[in-house]
């Protein structure tokens, strides 16, 4: 289809003889936040380290806007629109606010290495234009007042936040987010619903997410894709994916399902 | 905060009150005193650079010592007197035997075969991290100096070439050294910087952010081993003698010890650090001839300099184990804040 942005197809990977992920199939239409669930170690984040260039799938394709970067360095990818956020915070953390996002920003930056020595017009008028679009992007995310703090002092969900802030700064047309809500409560996660359908309407967005916030899940995303031991084992709406039987398995257990 | 313009006005009167301070200094000192002030010049621009690639960039290198022997030599064999080199280096071949090039194409030219040596090996040295990296570039140091021994036709092996005019002088040195500075200062406050210290913060994360990696640490290592080569010239052309014994692990350690004792992701701990490790064991090495104070004379303590020296080390890296300066910089706001400032918010 020609609106589909985002198109997996059957991405396996191996770890020596372990399978990660096998088999596994996306299609993201523009526009759509999909969600990606299942049990811990199910592969979701393996997932997104495929898609993201961390791991080069054993064997299938993928594809952002129909040019195929499996097997392509992340900084690649990231400058073809498709960003991400981790799991495990990996904010710089002795770098400002400010800076974390400036580091994303830069991918953009329209000076060169010799302009920058010699301190030219150019490099100067670049660092400007980084710097506001560096602040335009900390105030929808809210954390503009702590621009000059270091990331690492800030308040666990503001960490969150500033995470998808660098993420966007990147300019992507496709977001990964791992597990945004990790750790927050439920009035910031509500927040952060709101947050993530904001800034996907207005940097007109494709968002992929991993989440374990069921209510955050279901308020969300379009669609959404069950993951068990590297399988897709569901996939559907989130009214079909409450109810289906094989869901409630693999994360409750069969007994419990029978119930 | 002050204004830019106020910032740029001190700095340049800073500057200017330096120079003064060194033409005062030039007419009244000994030569052994302007020796040990142009040295300091040289260590601050070789650790200025060294905290480029190690503190900024987080590629702990231990070559260092391995560049400015590469400057030191070809800088050295491009300004030899003619006359000189027919005796000193008769196997050279025909269009290096026939050079001879003024001292600033010399340093420009050794700086640049320095970072060219830096890019070929660092393509695949760079790869490794922490501890392999750093043990990979102490091989290389090795190697140069294997090299460098071996190759009899253009360095006369393990004798050295002596001889060499001093054109290094008190300008040479300090206005190397405050382009030094002034470069590492402009790298670090643009993108190139911002995307080393991310590397250095973590590697994953800045690469998933859009920074190539490979890219970024070639640059950091190929800036720092031009400023290597360049200060290994200068360094060579003070002395007037190099050999292969000019540049080894000695060389490189003390570089590192500078730059952890000032602190290693910051100008002013490079600058701090070269200074205070330059110019505290020549003082202590005065104690070590015995002197006489009021009456009362101490006698020679030979070798006290190191053991005082290998104390005061050990005191710091306890006491302040990130450096005396730490990540911090040097900014004008301090006289008027009374406060440091974290590199980060300095301005451009």
């Amino acid at each position: 289809m020609a609106s589909s942005i985002l198109e997996v197809d059957k991405v396996t990977k191996y770890f020596r003889g372990l399978k990660a992920v096998s088999d596994y199939s996306l299609t993201l239409e523009k526009g759509v936040i999909a969600g990606l669930i299942g049990p811990n170690g199910a592969g979701k984040t393996t997932v997104f380290n495929l898609l993201t260039g961390v791991f080069t799938p054993t064997s299938g394709t993928i594809r952002l806007h129909q040019q195929d970067i499996a097997g392509q360095r992340l900084d690649q990818i990231v400058s073809l629109g498709m960003a991400r956020t981790f799991q495990n915070l990996r904010l710089f953390t002795k770098l400002t606010v400010l800076d974390n996002v400036l580091v994303a920003a830069q991918i953009n930056k329209d000076y060169g290495f010799w302009a920058a020595i010699a301190g030219l017009p150019s490099f100067k008028k670049g660092e400007k234009d980084l710097r506001e679009r560096a602040s335009a992007l900390l105030e929808d995310m809210g954390l503009l007042h702590l621009a000059d703090e270091l990331s690492g002092n800030l308040p666990y969900g503001d960490q969150r936040k500033l995470e998808i802030a660098r993420a966007l700064a990147t300019g992507p047309r496709v977001l990964l987010l791992d597990e945004p809500a990790a750790g927050m409560n439920p009035r910031e996660s509500q927040e952060l619903t709101e947050t993530i359908r904001i800034i996907r309407d207005k940097y007109d967005l494709t968002i992929l997410l991993i989440e374990h916030d069921m209510h955050v899940v279901m308020n969300l995303c379009d669609n959404i894709q069950v993951l068990s031991y590297g399988e897709i084992i569901a996939e559907g709406k989130p009214a079909d994916i409450r109810s289906n039987q094989q869901v409630i398995e693999a994360y409750l257990g069969r007994a419990a399902a029978n119930a | 905060m002050m204004n830019l313009q106020k910032k740029k006005l001190y700095t340049l009167l800073a500057l200017v009150a330096l120079f003064v301070i060194l033409f005062i200094c030039n007419m009244l000192l000994s030569p052994y005193h302007m020796r040990i002030i142009n040295l300091v010049g040289i260590n601050i621009a070789l650790v200025v650079s060294l905290n480029l690639t190690n503190g900024f960039c987080g590629v702990f290198s231990l070559g260092h010592a391995g560049f400015m022997a590469v400057g030191a030599y070809v800088a050295a064999i491009l300004s030899l007197p003619l006359v000189k080199k027919a005796i000193i280096l008769p196997e050279l071949p025909k269009w290096l035997g026939s050079v001879e090039l003024s001292f600033l194409p010399s340093l420009i030219i050794g700086g640049l075969v320095a970072a060219i040596c830096a890019l070929i090996i660092g393509y695949p040295v760079l790869r490794l991290r922490g501890h392999y990296l750093a043990v990979a570039t102490l091989g290389f140091l090795v190697v140069i100096q294997v090299v460098i021994t071996q190759l009899q036709d253009f360095t006369r092996g393990a004798r050295g070439i002596n001889g060499l005019t001093q054109y290094t002088n008190t300008w040479w040195v300090w206005i190397f050294t405050c382009i030094t500075i002034y470069v590492v200062w402009r790298i670090i406050n643009s993108a190139y910087g911002r995307g080393m210290m991310a590397i250095r913060e973590d590697d994953l994360a800045a690469e998933a952010m859009g920074v190539n990696l490979t890219k970024y640490r070639l640059l950091a290592f190929c800036v720092g081993a031009f400023f290597a080569g360049i200060g290994g010239a200068l360094w060579a052309h003070l002395i007037t003698v190099v050999t292969p014994l000019s540049f080894s692990y000695d060389r490189t350690f003390s570089l590192v010890v500078m730059s952890v004792i000032g602190g290693m992701s910051s100008i002013t701990g490079g600058v701090v650090g070269a200074s205070l490790m330059t110019l505290v064991p020549e003082l202590l090495r005065n104690l070590e001839v015995g002197i006489t104070v009021g009456g009362i004379s101490i006698p020679p303590l030979y070798g006290i300099s190191q053991i005082v020296l290998s104390v005061v080390l050990i005191i710091v890296i306890i006491v302040r184990p990130k450096g005396i300066v730490g990540s911090r910089e040097f900014s004008w706001n301090l006289f008027k804040k009374k406060k440091w400032n974290t590199m980060n918010q300095m301005e451009n």
